[in-house]
């Protein structure tokens, strides 16, 4: 069981690198324009939409974006929340306790209707 | 007699008692609530009204309008305010000397002097983060509006540049200019307030040094101590910016330089819901709430509530920009990218024909009737009212399908009126504003011709930005909001090829180009009125760009607010703005 359970957790990092790979190419999609748009909301600042993404280096290649986010988060750096106007890990410790609590509330309903349902 | 008497009595006992009824209700706090987030404390890097509110109160600059006037000023920081007459200006207008007040302390208590002054000021122009406001002082007193150039990398001589630029001679600030720059004074009354150096040096800041400025220009956002903390000399201190609740509290600076506030605290919520913030306002736990002209109704009746009307204001929106070179490849807005009634060409509004044809076409008074309920006046050019330079004689278009028709007839040497044309006007969805002006155009040129076919679509603003900076949108609705209340501050955003919505537009008129650089370096009060006057002529002509509206807002206010006044520069005016002045009672 213990074995079990360290293989799925040794599993664990590579599956984040998937999906924090395949989310960064799928906000590719989206034009430089349109990913520094979260920090142009003004008129007054249209005229500095191209030094913002060269800021945020939103025109370099997807997989050297990949590699500058990897060394921050490796620094403990996972950035700042624009939309929570805080430091993206202050917004997870701040919104993790009620996040837990749902959790924990909805996992007992969504295994036994699950549970129920794989029976029948 | 006894009767008559009674029934005195009586009608006496039922009159309401509106004075023991309202009492005050925290006498001492006032509360503001409002929609915005506010994006940084840190007056080098904010450039939205929500965090320039907080900057006002917390922060001063070294001179302020003086209470409504948008022209006359009076010395904060500064012990006088500059002119020509009391020789604080150089005879030709390139050096400004600011005598620093004396006595006045920052909030940690520490006392304020002329380097606290200049290190605020190089640090405002030095940090130049991307997007932010460090060019409205870079360009008067550098004459460039970046440190660093179109490779991103860092001029060379910026240092020695500002330096030049920015000099503490004893108690007294000396600003150098390399040109006369008209505007200077009205810039300073509204950014680079003077922040504490030793403070900023104390929690990691920029130590004022020619050996480290680099490493805090373009810098992240929250790595500044001055992101949700501040020291300055102000009328209120900031107590605490709660991001989670989005609560700022300010508190009374009790050692201020001039008579402390009469206020002890201030509150201001964010409260997205507008029925919350009404709730909250008749109950009396807020002072004042945002809301705009289609709620009035909403607001006009409830007890204790009162309504100012007519606040001018320092904006021009919105506004209808052409534009002169569409890029037609791969552009679902110009259609076929031809002139052939199922698109438009990429030079569609360079003919000016086809520029007068819309202008003519759409309904000014019907716009301010429907969508401003009547309130505030057509614009008769990119200068709003409320500031010199707005010359009410100006023509301005009006309502004309014939004139509008006479004008698409002529367009394209008769060819647009045989072939027609087909092209998508967008406009950032959430904006009733800008959408009724898309429907008006659309409404009032088609019905001229069968074969003039206009669609409105709602995009989202990443999606808008993107089209509008790539110059695929033919026609786009937007606005301007002043950073300082000066005709300069419109008139090169609007109307100057290297302005903002000229270089998205592709338009460029050499006339308004040195009629605008002839008005920047002016400081002739009076020579500057001709010559915009001159410059919103030529506007008329050219039409490159549609002013609808010289708007004017409301305030909603608790009765017991007592003292407000407003400035229509005031971040967030008039709303928001200037707390210092403010009771209750």
């Amino acid at each position: 069981m213990l074995k079990y359970c360290l293989k799925r957790l040794a599993f664990l990092p590579l599956v984040m690198f998937g999906v924090t790979g395949l989310l960064f190419c799928c906000l590719q999609y989206l034009s430089p324009e349109m990913r520094a748009s979260l920090y142009v909301k003004d008129p007054r600042q249209l005229a500095q939409l191209d030094q913002v993404i060269e800021k945020y280096g939103l025109r370099k290649p997807v997989y050297v974006q990949y590699a500058i986010w990897l060394k921050q988060v490796a620094h403990g750096d996972l950035g700042y929340s624009e939309t929570a106007k805080m430091p993206v890990s202050e917004a997870i410790k701040s919104f993790f306790p009620a996040t837990f609590e749902l959790t924990v509330m909805t996992f007992f309903p969504i295994l036994f209707v699950g549970v129920l349902f794989g029976v029948l | 007699m006894i009767r008559i008497l009674l029934c005195a009595a009586l009608l006496l006992g039922t009159l309401p008692a509106s004075a023991a009824a309202a009492a005050v209700k925290n006498p001492d706090t006032y509360t503001y609530l409002t929609i915005s987030d506010s994006d940084s404390m840190d007056p080098a890097w904010a450039y939205d009204s929500s965090s320039d509110l907080i900057i006002l109160n917390v922060y001063e600059p070294l001179v302020m309008f003086d209470k409504s006037s948008t022209e006359r000023l009076i010395p904060i920081l500064s012990e006088k305010v500059p002119s020509r007459e009391n020789g604080l200006i150089s005879a030709d207008g390139r050096t400004y000397t600011f005598p620093i007040r004396k006595g006045v302390k920052f909030h940690d208590g520490a006392p304020m002097t002329a380097e606290d002054v200049k290190y605020s000021i190089l640090r405002f122009m030095l940090m130049d983060r991307a997007a932010g406001p460090s060019s409205l002082l870079l360009e008067p007193l550098t004459g460039y509006s970046s440190t660093r150039d179109e490779h991103d990398a860092v001029r060379p001589r910026v240092w020695e540049d500002v330096n030049r630029a920015v000099a503490v001679q004893g108690d007294k600030l000396v600003l150098r200019l390399p040109r006369p720059y008209a505007p200077l004074l009205s810039i300073l009354a509204s950014w680079a307030p003077v922040v504490s150096k030793a403070w900023a040096v104390k929690n990691g800041d920029w130590d004022g040094s020619e050996a480290t400025w680099k490493k805090f220009n373009n810098p992240d956002k929250e790595s500044s101590p001055f992101f949700e903390r501040a020291d300055g000399t102000g009328p209120f201190k900031l107590y605490r910016w709660d991001r989670k609740t989005k609560e700022f509290i300010l508190t009374r600076n009790d050692q201020y330089w001039r008579a402390p506030a009469r206020l002890k605290n201030v509150v201001i919520k964010g409260v997205n819901e507008f029925g919350t913030r009404k709730l909250m306002l008749e109950a009396g736990d807020a002072d004042t709430i945002y809301a705009d002209r289609p709620l009035l109704s909403q607001v006009q009746n409830l007890p204790g509530v009162k309504i100012l009307d007519d606040q001018p204001t320092v904006q021009m929106d919105p506004i209808i920009f052409f534009t002169f070179k569409i890029n037609t490849v791969a552009n679902a807005f110009s259609g076929s990218g031809r002139l052939d009634g199922n698109g438009i060409p990429p030079d569609f509004f360079a003919d000016k024909d086809v520029r007068k044809g819309f202008a003519y076409a759409f309904d000014y008074k019907g716009f301010i009737a429907d969508v401003w309920r009547g309130k505030g006046s057509q614009a008769h050019g990119a200068i709003p009212k409320s500031l010199p330079g707005f010359n009410p004689s100006q023509p301005t278009y009006r309502l004309d399908l014939k004139k509008a028709e006479a004008h698409f007839r002529k367009a394209f040497g008769g060819k647009l009126w045989d072939q027609g044309f087909h092209f998508t006007i967008a406009f950032n969805s959430g904006n009733l504003q800008r959408q009724t002006v898309c429907q008006i155009l659309k409404r009032n040129i088609e019905s001229l011709n069968p074969k003039f076919k206009i669609d409105v679509r709602s995009i989202e603003w990443p999606t808008f930005l993107d089209a509008q900076n790539a110059s695929k949108l033919p026609l786009f609705v937007l606005g301007w909001n002043a950073d300082y209340p000066d005709p300069h501050n419109f008139a090169f955003p609007i109307l100057h090829s290297e302005g903002n919505y000229p270089q998205i537009q592709k338009f460029k008129d050499p006339e308004m180009d040195r009629l605008i650089d002839e008005g920047e370096r002016e400081t002739n009060a009076a020579k500057r009125k001709v010559l915009y006057a001159r410059l919103q002529a030529r506007e008329y002509e050219e039409v490159p760009s549609l002013v609808i509206v010289d708007t004017v807002l409301y305030r909603t206010q608790r009765d017991w607010v007592k003292g407000w006044y407003d400035n229509p520069i005031f971040p967030d005016a008039p709303y928001g703005g200037y707390f210092y002045p403010l009771y209750k009672e």
